[in-house]
């Protein structure tokens, strides 16, 4: 337990009524996500093609290529990047507009896919332990991504990515409570 | 038993490895490196191979070091491992939290009175402690302080009556059906041929008398003492496909037999314990809490001989083959993801046996629900379009196009799989849990509790959406690597969207416990 969080001294005296994450209704991730992983794909697009344009110059200014070849090559590579640019550009939205979360009191339910479609349902009882991490373009869009552990085997962890991070937080903190309440029923 | 050691003093109480436990350290090198060295060298005259006894050494050093800072200690309610020779560590390991106490014994452990031993408890998939090794006196009292405080004094009980409490024992008559059935002789000729290649390396001469053999034999058949040549060439092949075929039968058989020898099965309270092995002997602990799920397999010739194979899943140590990573633990007796309930098994005894893990199971009685009907189209499609054209098509291009005429067998054969595969295929949702029966040729049935599903998940492939269909896929603990444990396919969108919502509600009513 981090040393922020201790616990208040007195419990509180009743169950808040507020109606918080598990409201059950299906959620879209945080629009900033889509720019932030039109970033992150923009960066990896760049680390593939940057090298192979490398390598191209390279070949038409040092090997006995002529001007036409070289273009050539170049116009390749310019249809290719700009082929790339395109989809990282679209995809992001594309697969946006298809992630939905809920959360509820039975737990939490990712619905995703595109082209292969599917919903993924984690019953609360079944958290093992949870993580929120930030990597630095998150951290620069206030994005984070929640990871839920489970005892299985290929689901063992089920990561959403650009949830808001007050959100992932708040998640977070309804499932642990899930997890503390099995943990309760483990010792009867 | 606890009040007489509460009297003594920690320090006497300590206990140490067997004496002999190098001895055991240099067999496990022996085995791994001495051995095959020394068959080269026969084989060879060659002598380098003995700079491998070199590896002995420090492993023995390592086994009289481990023996002289190893301790473990039986408190009243836990037991206590000391281990380390720089970096001491001390684990406390709680009685309640025991799920195992397992024995493998090889002949050389027999022969001494020791085991080895592996405690185990639900974390992680690696043993809690291994010792190597104990006295079976000192086994005993392990087991003894263990069980104490168990509801069932089992271990004790099952000890001194060997027949209490048998499920079922599988005689040598059913281990040379099983090797029959399985494949398992691809293992050892695996293994010989490794040997073989090690011999052929040295005399390159030894490959050359297949071929006269061969030849001997075909001329000893009485038909083919004359003939064209093409006619004894095919005789020949047709002739070591049938020894190679009877070769792999009588490996699988000697493997069956060597590996799950007198495999018995018994009820240790609500636990079950198993005990197999010819030679290197395993007696290990099934906690019925940790089984995660159950899987009956029967294959064409299971049906022939009216059996089945049925194998469980267990979450935690020492589930698979690999899973212990302990080189000196033999995997024996695990199949290829989880471990045997039962090898081979009467049809019939299926349910009862089912029942002995899951009380109240009653498979026999569950209500079948089929797949979507038109799902056979789907099955037919992708035979033909997988496998039955792209044939036909290259034979036609290659030679005539009379060959595509090929595809008409092969599109009939397509239809008949389908048809029968998605007849076979169909699910029930019990008041306890989950069960998928799928295939026709090779059928499985799979159980899970409600209790022990992880995740579930409704899928839709483009072709699922194009139908109307989607799957369901249900994610268990120590399901097998790559899979998830049920895959429910083809069903009508709307029901497999129902069934979804009833297993994740059921799993969320059901604490998973370890």
């Amino acid at each position: 337990m981090p040393v922020d969080a201790a616990p208040p001294l007195e419990p509180p005296a009743a169950p808040v009524p507020e109606p918080g994450p598990a409201d059950g209704l299906f959620h879209s991730l945080d629009p900033r996500s889509v720019a932030a992983a039109r970033i992150a794909g923009a960066i990896a697009a760049s680390a593939l093609a940057l090298p192979i344009l490398a390598a191209v110059l390279t070949a038409a200014l040092a090997a006995p290529l002529g001007a036409a070849q070289a273009l050539a090559a170049l116009g390749a590579w310019g249809a290719a990047a700009a082929l790339l640019a395109a989809w990282c550009l679209a995809w992001p939205r594309v697969r946006y507009r298809h992630l939905r979360y809920r959360l509820d009191a039975q737990g939490f339910t990712i619905r995703r896919g595109v082209i292969w479609r599917s919903v993924t349902s984690v019953p609360k009882l079944r958290v093992q332990h949870t993580d929120v991490s930030q990597g630095p373009i998150e951290r620069a869009f206030d994005l984070a991504t929640l990871v839920i552990h489970t005892a299985g085997t290929q689901d063992a962890s089920v990561s959403l990515g650009g949830l808001p991070h007050g959100a992932a937080l708040r998640i977070r903190d309804y499932l642990i409570d899930a997890e503390a309440e099995s943990g309760d029923d483990r010792g009867v | 038993m606890r009040k007489r050691r509460a009297g003594t003093t920690v320090a006497s109480d300590e206990r140490r490895l067997h004496p002999l436990s190098w001895l055991f350290a240099a067999a496990q090198v022996a085995k791994g490196f001495v051995l095959p060295a020394i068959l080269v060298l026969f084989a060879s005259g060659d002598s380098y191979e003995l700079w491998a006894l070199a590896f002995a050494v420090p492993v023995v050093l390592g086994a009289v070091l481990q023996y002289a800072v190893f301790r473990y200690r039986l408190a009243d309610e836990e037991m206590v491992v000391r281990d380390g020779l720089l970096t001491r560590t001390e684990r406390h390991i709680p009685y309640a939290r025991i799920q195992n106490v397992d024995l493998v014994q090889n002949p050389l452990h027999r022969v001494l009175r020791v085991a080895l031993v592996r405690v185990e408890t639900a974390s992680g998939s690696k043993p809690e402690a291994v010792m190597r090794v104990l006295s079976l006196d000192a086994v005993d009292e392990m087991r003894a302080a263990v069980f104490a405080g168990r509801r069932t004094p089992a271990a004790a009980a099952a000890r001194t009556d060997p027949q209490a409490g048998v499920l079922l024992h599988v005689p040598v008559r059913e281990l040379v059906k099983l090797g029959t059935i399985s494949n398992r002789g691809l293992v050892v000729v695996g293994a010989l041929a490794g040997l073989w290649w090690q011999r052929a390396r040295f005399q390159p001469d030894m490959g050359d008398w297949v071929g006269p053999l061969m030849e001997s034999a075909v001329d000893r058949l009485p038909v083919a003492t004359g003939g064209p040549p093409i006619v004894r060439a095919a005789l020949a092949g047709a002739v070591l496909i049938l020894a190679a075929v009877v070769l792999l039968r009588v490996c699988s058989i000697g493997w069956y037999v060597l590996q799950l020898y007198d495999f018995t099965l018994r009820r240790r309270g609500t636990d079950l314990a198993a005990a197999y092995g010819l030679l290197t002997r395993v007696s290990r602990t099934i906690p019925a809490s940790r089984v995660q799920s159950l899987r009956a397999t029967e294959s064409l010739l299971h049906r022939w001989f009216r059996r089945q194979s049925v194998e469980l899943r267990t979450a935690g140590g020492g589930s698979g083959p690999n899973a212990d990573g302990q080189l000196d633990v033999p995997a024996v007796g695990a199949t290829a993801e989880g471990q045997w309930l039962a090898p081979l098994v009467e049809t019939e005894r299926v349910p009862a046996l089912v029942e002995s893990v899951l009380p109240g199971a009653a498979i026999g009685s569950v209500r079948w629900q089929p797949v979507a009907p038109r799902a056979w189209r789907r099955v037919f499609v992708r035979w033909v379009a997988a496998a039955v054209l792209p044939a036909a098509l290259l034979a036609a291009a290659a030679v005539s196009p009379w060959l595509l005429l090929l595809a008409v067998p092969g599109g009939l054969a397509a239809a008949l799989h389908a048809r029968l595969a998605v007849r076979n295929a169909a699910y029930a949702l019990t008041s306890w849990g989950v069960l998928c029966r799928l295939g026709w040729w090779r059928r499985t049935l799979t159980i899970v509790r409600y209790a022990r599903i992880q995740t579930v998940a409704l899928c839709e492939s483009p072709f699922d959406r194009r139908h109307g269909m989607a799957s369901v896929r249900i994610d268990t603990a120590g399901a097998a690597a790559g899979g998830y444990t049920i895959r429910i396919p083809y069903l009508e969108r709307d029901e497999a969207a129902a069934v979804a919502q009833r297993l994740h509600g059921e799993a969320s009513r059901q604490p998973f416990h370890w």
